[in-house]
Order: structure tokens, then C-alpha cells, then sequence
């Protein structure tokens, strides 16, 4: 059977995306809507909306053993459970086997990742925040790592454009370091949830709780792609929606791509390195292995979008190997691989509420509350402690039937103990800036090869003193929040953390103004190489605290429009 | 079921793809397994004769059905049996024994096949009350974790989620604040 999908195969592109996921989905929209032949490359199978969701309307006794991990996951996934969320019958399909896709660990790396086409858009959490400009100038201003070559003025429209086509549901809070976004209707909070909202603003003059942002839809407003519709309230996103209600690539930006007739994709196609040509100083295609049958394919074209994840993007880099790149292409600076980063996380506060006893709600919302940064960002905001800032996720809900149980100890009573909604419990977890490090690195481990013959990631990488610091602040500021809040048995917590487990791995390929000190330019163009575009998270200057998904998607868009226009010019 | 056909029919209007479920677990159907034809996959088949009434001791039968009638003795033997890696199932076996020791003992029963509901009721008083030193730990200990597993399998059965929680598997809405008996009549939301 043939891997192209949409097209037939073809002598040469325009533009080849490889990755399609949530920034490769992207690229490929902007390039195929701007007129681009555009072959996106996938390295795992292939996934079709809706037909592909297998789990989708299941419920737990319709899975075996109510959805628990098998046994061969257990063996097979032990690296991708530990979320501790992804590997029962529901998803574990979405995630890698770690035995068929090895790394290694100086330091812990909690590495999460499914390779099929759509990648993490069909799992994503869907948390959506623009950066601001306290973002963008922090690097410069406190002189770490290197300064962003871009500000918010530069990014502003391309996050509307990306807001305006996804859908994000969200409130407007005119914040300076939390920019609104293009808003459709906010997901509402529940009872318990807007009576801690009210009880903490009026306590705390630089905190808002809010509902969370989020990729859904939330209105009748009519959104391009695969038939999408609002949000139905079932919460099993991570098996992905046959409503197509949150965005990912499978529902939203490749049908609109293949709509143009300029799209190619292929399934099955393991990118191993980028054809550096010395003459004309510029990638001439990729090298593709087939992850079935390990034929090797050359394929060409004019431009080249890395859009495989922040460690598969830059493992290419790094493998692409030349006389004029001996450690990798565009590795000048030496900072290939460096500067990982991540939310640092788990950590934060819990508690349970009284007096809504006969209060429920409906539907399960696929989201909770978000309360900004609210830690340096001016003025008597400024911390000795530790540098930039954290945001709380969580939120409030019934279900803690632990003590009706406890009470009821057996027999009828616990019987009815059991079917009841249980006691209201609200929890802030926050999620916290880790600052760019030079030391935190992957290296690829050429005596480790996998089944295709490609070296393998190691990672040494963990988080230091500022994330440690920060981390104590994270967990009081939770539990005070609770105790004004109203709350009983109040319980902090701040639980190991490694590196990686945020899912949001990032920086390894750092954008900067200095070719001397960073990888990409300010368009996302490998500087030594104007043809090649890096748009998932290995751009990444710094982190934020917020979840980085909306900000590859606009710098993505903003890369591919700019890589038309200059293909067009005769740039590149 | 109705309302899992109209689901199903709703998807069909749509054009969506509504997956059949690949496995049903035998917990499909309301009615329960003949015990005397239901040969365990971890326990003795002595052992899965206790579990029978030990969930029942727990979630007997009341307006809504016993542990056993929606099938939660057949659930955890499957479970443990299926998805239990070995280290599990010994640590399982460990706190099992200890379990069913201390019911015997606590009872007098001469032996699970012949321990009675009212003697396990007995031993429950013991094990599921303040903890005593008189009681062995590692049976007081499992105790509670079976009650969870028991508690768990119950509310995983298709009936139970269907028919006493409330079973909404597409709410279409999201209501963040109404009164308990309006919304569910006083029970929790099915998962």
C-alpha cells in the first residue's frame, strides 16, 4: 500500500515539513494555502479523524478490566507511565513503546511522546497562553541565556491569526504578563470553584483566579476543518474528540491544508538527516527511512520546516553531519542540544470545602481554573528568592468520598456512602518557569543505536537552585491561597520532579540575535542555513511558566508566511 | 441501554464514527455469572467461593444490587489475574492470606468454603473497626485496600454506571452550579 496520502509522489517540493503535529500541522497550512507543493513527513503511522480514535466513546466497562494498563504496556511502556495518566486502554496507543524507542539517562528525562501522524495535538492539554513582553525582555534584562530576538509586537498578530482559526476558550483579564487571546466563551466555574475565585481576589490584590484557556470550542461559531462542533462536556479529549471540539491537527489544520490540493503526506517516514549542499550553502531535501520496511528515500525541495518536537528536530540537526557542520547543521554556536526546558510542576496545595453539600454540577469539564503569574513583574511583585514566576492550574470538584467511607466502614451504609458525590476538594498545582541552562543537554549516543541504525537521545539535564527556590514559594502561596479561601485539611505538596514530565520539553535549538551564541535567527531559520525553519519547541529562548502549544503555533505561522515571502524574493 | 443506542444513533446523524467496543467485558450484561459454573483465574476455586461472599458482606443487596449481582468478585480476579505484573500479585497474595486468616480465626469457620456471610460480618466488625493489636496488621491493612478494589469494581460495572449512578456520557452542557437533587437526584455522576 502506498504511504503518500492526498498526493501522488512527486520529484521535488517546494517545502517539506517534517513532523505533523501541532506546529507541523501548522507549517503545513501556512505553506499549502500559500500555493506551496508541501510534502510533510511523518515517522509513524498513519491516523485519520474520527475513524482513528478506537476508545473514543468507550466506557470503562467497556474496556477490559475497566481500562487498566495490560501487562504488555506495563513492560513495554514503562518510561510512558510514568505520568501515571496515558498508558491504561484509553490512550496508551497514543504513546511510544520504549523498548522500540530507547533513550538514555545520566539524569532522569521523563521523555513522553506518541508517533503517529497528528503526534501530541490529539493529547495535548490544551492550555493555551500568549507570552508577553515580561517574557520576552527577561533574558535580556537579567542576562541569561540570550536575549529573544523577537517581541510581543512581532508575535501579537500571529497569535490572533492561529487564536482566531483554534478556537480558544477563555476571559478576558487585560493582565501585562497574561495577554488576552482572540476569546470565544469562557468555560464557566463551578460553585465552589467561584466562591474561592471571589474569597482570594478580595484577599490578594495581585491575584486573579480564572478559568482556564483552553483549544475548545464553545460557541455555535463555525470553525474550519473536519466538521468541528462545541465542546460536549465528555472530557476523554486524550483519546481524541470525534466532535472535533479541541483543536489538533487530525480535526483543524491538516484537512484545511489538504483542501488546497498542495499537500502530500507520508506515513511511516523516519527523517534521519538534512542534505547540507556546501555550494549553494543551503538543504537541498532530507534522508528518510521507511519505520516498516527500512528502505532509505532521498526526498527534495526548497525549504525544509523541522516541526518533530524539540528532541526529534534537533536529533536531526545534530546527525546532520557535513564538512562544513561536522557537530551538526547550524551547530556553530556549539548550543545544539543545550538549554532544555520544561515546567517544573507538582507541587502546590489541596483542601476540601463545607457547605455546598447540595450543590452539584454538569458535564465534565475538560479544564479547571488558571491564576497568573503574579511573582516578578514589577514593582513590590519583585522577589529575592528566585527569578520569574509560576501560574496554579487545578481546580475544584466533588468526589472525595474517602471519609464516607471510613465512616461507613461496610454493609448498606457504605453502600449509599459510595453512590454519593462525595466532599468538594479544590487543589492548586502550580507550574513554574525553568530558566535556560547550558548544562542541561542532550547529546546523541552513537554506541546506542535503535532498530532504524540512528543514535539514540542521552539525557543530562535537571533543574537547579532559582526552580528549587521558586518551588517553596509555589507550595506556600497555594496553601495560603486555600486558608482564605475557606479551606479544611489543608495538604501542601511537592512531590520529585524530573525534567520532562511537564511535557514540554524545549530550548534545544535556542533562537537568538548572535549566530556565535544561538541556533536560529528571529524567523526561526537556522542562521547558517536560511532554508531550514525549526518551529517546534527547540526555538525556545526561554520558557515562561505558561504551556508553550499556542506560541509554536504563531511562530510557526509567522516562520512559513516568512518563508514564502522569501522564497518568493529570492532569498532562499 | 437505551439511552447508549440513542447515543449511538445520535452519532450516526452526525456521520460520526461511534466505535463498537472491542472487548465486552462480561460485565456487559446486567444479570450476573453463574457462580457455580465461574472457575477464578488467580484464586482457588475454594478461594473465589469466599470473594463471593466477602463482596456481598460488604455491598449487599439493598434497593440496587450486591457486589456479586453485578459481578465484582469476577472483576478483581480478572483484574489481578490480567493486569497484576508478579511482584503485584504477590504482594496481593501475601495480604490476601493474611485476610482470610484472620476472618477464620476472628469467626471460628473451619474454612473458606464453609465460612458463612454472618461469620465474615463477625470478622468485618474486627477488621474494618479501630485498629486493635489483636488484629494482625497485614490483615487490617488489606482489608482496606480490598474495600477499595471492591468499592471500585462496583462502580466500574456497566449496570451500576448505567442504572444507579448517573449516566450521562455526553452531557452536551457544562451547568457549573444547581442543586444536587435536580441534577442527579442526590447520586454522583457516573465516570
Amino acid at each position: 500500500m502506498s504511504k503518500f496520502y492526498f498526493n501522488e509522489e512527486q520529484e521535488s517540493y517546494d517545502a517539506i515539513v517534517v513532523g505533523s503535529g501541532i506546529s507541523g500541522g501548522w507549517a503545513a497550512k501556512e505553506l499549502c494555502e500559500n500555493g506551496l507543493k508541501t510534502l510533510v513527513l511523518e515517522r509513524g503511522p498513519m491516523k485519520k479523524h474520527r475513524e482513528d480514535y478506537p476508545t473514543a466513546n468507550l466506557d470503562k466497562w467497556d474496556m477490559p478490566n475497566g481500562g487498566r494498563p495490560t501487562l504488555e504496556s506495563q513492560e513495554r511502556q514503562q518510561k510512558q507511565a510514568r505520568t501515571g495518566y496515558t498508558t491504561g486502554y484509553a490512550s496508551s496507543h497514543w504513546f511510544v513503546d520504549d523498548i522500540k524507542h530507547p533513550y538514555s539517562e545520566d539524569k532522569r528525562f521523563d521523555w513522553m511522546r506518541g508517533y503517529h501522524v497528528g503526534g501530541r495535538s490529539i493529547m495535548w492539554g490544551r492550555q493555551v497562553y500568549r507570552h508577553s513582553d515580561i517574557d520576552f525582555e527577561a533574558n535580556g534584562r537579567e542576562g541569561i541565556g540570550v536575549d529573544w530576538p523577537v517581541r510581543y509586537k512581532d508575535i501579537a498578530p500571529w497569535y490572533s491569526k492561529v487564536e482566531k482559526f483554534i478556537s480558544v476558550s477563555g476571559e478576558a483579564l487585560n493582565l501585562p504578563q497574561l495577554p488576552d487571546s482572540e476569546f470565544e466563551p469562557a468555560m464557566p466555574l463551578n460553585c465552589v470553584e467561584q466562591d474561592v475565585r471571589e474569597r482570594v481576589e478580595a484577599a490578594f490584590e495581585d491575584r486573579v483566579v480564572t478559568s482556564g484557556r483552553v483549544a475548545h470550542i464553545t460557541s455555535d461559531k463555525k470553525f474550519d476543518g473536519d466538521g468541528r462542533i462545541r465542546c460536549q462536556y465528555r472530557n476523554r479529549c486524550v483519546r481524541g474528540c470525534p466532535f472535533g471540539a479541541y483543536f489538533s491537527s487530525l480535526s483543524s489544520t491538516l484537512p484545511v491544508a489538504e483542501r488546497t490540493g498542495n499537500l502530500t503526506l507520508r506515513a511511516d517516514s523516519i527523517v534521519s538527516e538534512v542534505i547540507y549542499d556546501a555550494d549553494t550553502q543551503k538543504a537541498t531535501g532530507v534522508k528518510v527511512i521507511d519505520a516498516e520496511t527500512k528502505e532509505e528515500f532521498v526526498f527534495k525541495a526548497k525549504v525544509i520546516f523541522l516541526c518533530a518536537s524539540a528532541i526529534g528536530s534537533t536529533s536531526i540537526l545534530m546527525n546532520s553531519r557535513s564538512d562544513r557542520f561536522p557537530n551538526g547543521l547550524g551547530n556553530d554556536s556549539g548550543q545544539l542540544g543545550r538549554n532544555i526546558m520544561d515546567h517544573h510542576f507538582l507541587v502546590g496545595a489541596a483542601g476540601t470545602f463545607e457547605g455546598y453539600e447540595d450543590k452539584y454540577y454538569k458535564g465534565r469539564r475538560p479544564n479547571g481554573w488558571y491564576v497568573p503569574r503574579f511573582r516578578n513583574i514589577g514593582g513590590n511583585t519583585n522577589m529575592k528568592e528566585f527569578k520569574r514566576g509560576y501560574g496554579y492550574q487545578g481546580g475544584g470538584g466533588r468526589g472525595d468520598i474517602s471519609e464516607l467511607v471510613a465512616e461507613a466502614k461496610y454493609g448498606s451504609q457504605l453502600k449509599d456512602a459510595i453512590l454519593d458525590p462525595g466532599k468538594w476538594t479544590a487543589n492548586f498545582l502550580a507550574f513554574g518557569e525553568v530558566l535556560p541552562n547550558e548544562d542541561n543537554r542532550f547529546v546523541l549516543d552513537y554506541d546506542n543505536l535503535d532498530q532504524w541504525g540512528l543514535p539514540t537521545a542521552r539525557f543530562n539535564a535537571e533543574i537547579g537552585e532559582n526552580e528549587y527556590a521558586m518551588r517553596k514559594d509555589m507550595q506556600d502561596q497555594a496553601v495560603k491561597m486555600l486558608e482564605v479561601a475557606g479551606a479544611k485539611n489543608i495538604t501542601p505538596y511537592d512531590r520529585p520532579y524530573a525534567l520532562g514530565l511537564g511535557i514540554h520539553e524545549m530550548g534545544t535549538a535556542r533562537m537568538g540575535r548572535d549566530p556565535k551564541t544561538s541556533v536560529l535567527n528571529g524567523h526561526n531559520q537556522v542562521h547558517a542555513c536560511k532554508n531550514v525553519y525549526v518551529t517546534d519547541g527547540s526555538f525556545m529562548a526561554s520558557a515562561a511558566c505558561v504551556n508553550p502549544s499556542l506560541t509554536y503555533m504563531a511562530f510557526t505561522a509567522r516562520a512559513a508566511n516568512h518563508a514564502v515571502s522569501e522564497l518568493k524574493n529570492g532569498n532562499i | 441501554m437505551e439511552r447508549r443506542i440513542a447515543l449511538k444513533n445520535i452519532g450516526k446523524a452526525f456521520g460520526f464514527a461511534v466505535a463498537t467496543p472491542t472487548v465486552l467485558s462480561i460485565l456487559e450484561s446486567c444479570g450476573s455469572v453463574d457462580t457455580a459454573s465461574w472457575t477464578p483465574a488467580y484464586f482457588t476455586a475454594e478461594e473465589g467461593s469466599f470473594l463471593t461472599k466477602a463482596v456481598d458482606v460488604l455491598l449487599p443487596k439493598t434497593d440496587t444490587p450486591s457486589a456479586s449481582e453485578v459481578n465484582v468478585h469476577v472483576f478483581m480476579d480478572k483484574l489481578i489475574a490480567e493486569t497484576y505484573n508478579e511482584e503485584a500479585q504477590a504482594r496481593v497474595r501475601k495480604g490476601f492470606d493474611a485476610f482470610t486468616a484472620a476472618i477464620l480465626s476472628i469467626s471460628g469457620a473451619s474454612s473458606l468454603a464453609s465460612v458463612s456471610e454472618a461469620q465474615i460480618d463477625e470478622a468485618y466488625q474486627a477488621l474494618y473497626g479501630e485498629r486493635t493489636d489483636a488484629i494482625d496488621a497485614e490483615a487490617y491493612g488489606f482489608a482496606g485496600q480490598f474495600r477499595g478494589m471492591v468499592i471500585d469494581a462496583y462502580k466500574s460495572s456497566e449496570y451500576v454506571g448505567e442504572n444507579v449512578l448517573a449516566y450521562l456520557p455526553v452531557p452536551g452542557e457544562y451547568i457549573p452550579c444547581d442543586d444536587l437533587d435536580t441534577l442527579t437526584g442526590g447520586v454522583a455522576w457516573a465516570e
